[in-house]
């Protein structure tokens, strides 16, 4: 659980992170967007608290190029009161909060902790999304067609005659997918074909 | 009847009828009667009708004739008589028939000298892009030949009684009519405004003071109803009906007029927007210059709790967010001390100024300004005010800003009420002015109008009042203000003598 604070304002800087460790979280501060760009990618939950105003450069900008780079970090804007107009654009932009100067520090905090509770869920459910589909990767080709099938509705007898085998072995094919798949019932395996997207090419390919 | 050729030519042909029947009237006296080549001299006459003629060859031949009549005359009466005294009075005949033609070419060569002149002036006075007409105004010399100045009354009859003898279509245009000749014979009293009445006023005055080229500027009203500004230039021309010919150009300087005016409130606007940027960026960026620090302090102050508020206190990181607090604190108070050298380095300069002059010429400047929010000016300013010392700007600043506010807190009075008034006078090393409104007074504490960011206006920022204060205390004087008895407040500053002033006192 990182917070990652940029300000131009070496004091400004230096109170947010002392503020941030004093409620027990990591902080890294840079003073430039570039310094923040060189350091090692945050690998755990994390949260990116700018300054709008930066020194040669505008944070609302760099906010964008995060965004076009695919950098998925929740950002919190700190603007001074002639800045909020700008704000508005860094909200567009998905800026998760934005805090016009003077802020108090539990504004400050509670913006850092929603932040944070935000970037937790993506990065589950981004882990969660990749397991499923390491796990389909392990099916063959002929379990991924029988799962397709399986999850559209069809019948054992209708599957089989689908695919020219016998109704024996496709009731194999199901039971290796099932347990490939750790699919707890019918439905499990159906909201996973779902998320992998698998059913609908399904639906596509066979006519159903 | 002379435009017309035909006509000219009928008269010319009656003429010489006439001219030659009284030659040959002439011959048949001379010839017949006994008197003796005395009646040779009435060829003369002869001469005479001919020049009516205008035809320098037709004059020349006349005399040529009447000459070989004299002669023939004289031969046919006294043939072979010695020479006695009809030969004499044959040759002084001749001398006169000769002498009258000669003069006769000669004033016709004048005549069409003067026609090619007046034919010129009325090209001229017809093409000129300038409006001119000629006025009829011996009324106006009979009335003012004994001297004096004209009534209004007597102005009102001059202008109804000077009737336009010629006018030109640029005049006929500037007053929105179809061509010149619709002027003619009538009157300018249609278009007259209560500033052309003045201006006749005054152009009449200095006619009879005898100046030369008199210019006025006024207002005309056009056909339409629409109002033009013109500056008229008069001229009477020598001689002794130069009066009923007086000559009247004019220039149409509406547009110069309105030009003048934009430009002026634009300016105004400009100068007023130029200040309101400068102090609103100054503000802005003063205020960014201290939230920095503070917002630190703030922040390293509530961190500082927390530290020391926790389950394991920690002292170190506490102390460091003191550290910090001091250290941000000291920031802060150095953002204000560079401001405040700021302000020192711009000390005001120290001119000797007379603010007589001064308070003339910022009256002048918002003079167009007044003029159009309707507000009369009155100045009372004292002859003999002494100099003081101080920066003309700002000064000049502390007057505008203090007749704005007083213009501006006429918004609401009746027109005819809106009356400002400046005065200065000199008392014991001071010298003392006061600018006083009739407006809606001070509702408040007088003393809070000086406080920074009070303001009455939509659009104020609250710190006129309060920066003119700071100017006239910098020159070691004073600035206060207070309501009327009657109505409106008065804004009085004083500032002291310039000191080698004093000394001499």
């Amino acid at each position: 659980m990182t917070v990652y604070v940029i300000d131009d304002d070496p004091e400004v800087l230096g109170s947010l992170g002392s503020l941030l460790r004093s409620t027990g979280l990591d902080v890294a501060l840079f003073q430039t967007p570039r310094e923040f760009l060189a350091a090692a990618p945050p690998t755990a939950a994390s949260c990116l608290v700018l300054d709008v105003r930066l020194r040669g450069q505008n944070g609302l900008d760099f906010q964008e190029q995060l965004a076009r780079e695919g950098v998925a970090i929740p950002v919190i804007l700190i603007t001074g009161h002639g800045d909020i107009p700008m704000t508005v654009r860094g909200m567009k932009a998905g800026a998760v909060d934005f805090l016009p100067k003077p802020f108090t520090e539990e504004q400050m905090l509670a913006a850092v902790d929603s932040a944070l509770a935000r970037d937790r869920e993506r990065r589950e459910h981004a882990a969660g999304a990749d397991a499923l589909q390491r796990c389909y990767e392990r099916l063959t080709p002929r379990e991924q067609e029988v799962m397709g099938l399986v999850v559209t509705g069809l019948m054992n007898k209708q599957i089989a005659a689908r695919m020219a085998l016998s109704e024996i072995t496709v009731k194999i094919h199901r039971g290796n997918v099932m347990r490939k798949m750790e699919a707890q019932s019918l439905a499990d395996l159906v909201r996973m074909a779902e998320s992998l997207g698998i059913r609908d090419d399904t639906i596509h390919r066979f006519n159903i | 009847m002379r435009d017309d050729p035909n006509g000219r030519l009928l008269a010319v042909r009656i003429h010489g009828v006439a001219a030659l029947s009284l030659a040959l009237a002439v011959f048949a006296l001379d010839v017949l009667s006994p008197l003796q080549g005395a009646v040779a001299v009435l060829y003369t006459i002869v001469v005479v009708m001919s020049s009516r003629s205008h035809d320098r060859r037709m004059m020349l031949a006349t005399g040529a004739v009447v000459f070989a009549m004299a002669v023939s005359g004289y031969f046919l009466s006294h043939w072979g008589e010695p020479l006695g005294s009809p030969a004499v009075r044959l040759a002084v005949s001749l001398v006169a028939i000769l002498i009258t033609t000669l003069l006769s070419v000669r004033n016709l060569a004048a005549a069409r000298e003067q026609r090619k002149s007046e034919d010129r002036y009325r090209t001229i006075f017809n093409a000129a892009g300038l409006p001119i007409w000629e006025g009829d105004w011996s009324t106006a010399y009979a009335l003012l030949a004994e001297g004096g100045s004209a009534t209004p009354e007597q102005i009102d009859h001059i202008a109804r009684t000077a009737t336009i003898r010629a006018a030109n279509d640029a005049a006929a245009r500037l007053f929105g009519l179809p061509d010149g000749r619709s002027l003619v014979g009538g009157t300018l009293t249609l278009h007259h405004t209560p500033s052309a009445e003045a201006a006749l006023g005054r152009i009449l005055a200095a006619l009879v003071r005898g100046d030369q080229g008199i210019e006025e500027e006024t207002q005309f009203l056009t056909a339409s109803g629409a109002t033009v500004d013109v500056v008229l230039r008069v001229t009477v021309p020598a001689g002794a009906d130069g009066w009923s010919r007086v000559l009247i150009m004019a220039i149409d300087v509406t547009e110069r007029n309105r030009a003048q005016a934009r430009l002026t409130q634009s300016q105004a606007e400009l100068t007023h927007v130029a200040r309101v940027t400068t102090l609103g960026q100054l503000a802005a960026s003063i205020a960014h210059e201290v939230n920095q620090p503070l917002s630190a302090i703030i922040t390293y102050a509530k961190s500082g709790q927390r530290w020391l508020a926790r389950e394991a206190p920690d002292a170190k990181e506490a102390a460091d967010c003191f550290d910090h607090i001091a250290s941000n604190g000291g920031r802060a108070a150095e953002v204000i001390a560079r401001i405040r050298d700021l302000a020192r380095n711009a000390e005001p300069r120290q001119d000797t100024l007379l603010l007589g002059p001064l308070i003339e010429e910022t009256v002048a400047l918002l003079s167009r300004d007044l003029q159009m929010n309707q507000v009369s000016i009155t100045l009372g300013v004292a002859g003999d005010l002494p100099p003081v010392r101080g920066d003309r700007v700002q000064i000049q600043q502390v007057l505008m800003n203090l007749m704005l506010n007083a213009e501006q807190a006429m918004a609401g009075t009746p027109a005819e009420q809106r009356e400002l008034s400046v005065e200065a006078l000199a008392e014991g090393g001071i010298v003392r002015v006061e600018v006083r409104d009739r407006g809606t007074g001070i509702a408040a504490d007088p003393e809070s109008l000086f406080a920074p960011f009070f303001t009455t206006k939509s659009d104020g920022l609250g710190m006129g009042l309060s920066i003119c204060r700071s100017i006239v205390e910098r020159h070691g004087g004073s600035l206060v203000a207070a309501n009327n008895p009657d109505r409106g407040a008065t804004f009085r500053f004083v500032l002291p003598v310039a000191q080698a002033e004093r000394e001499a006192a």
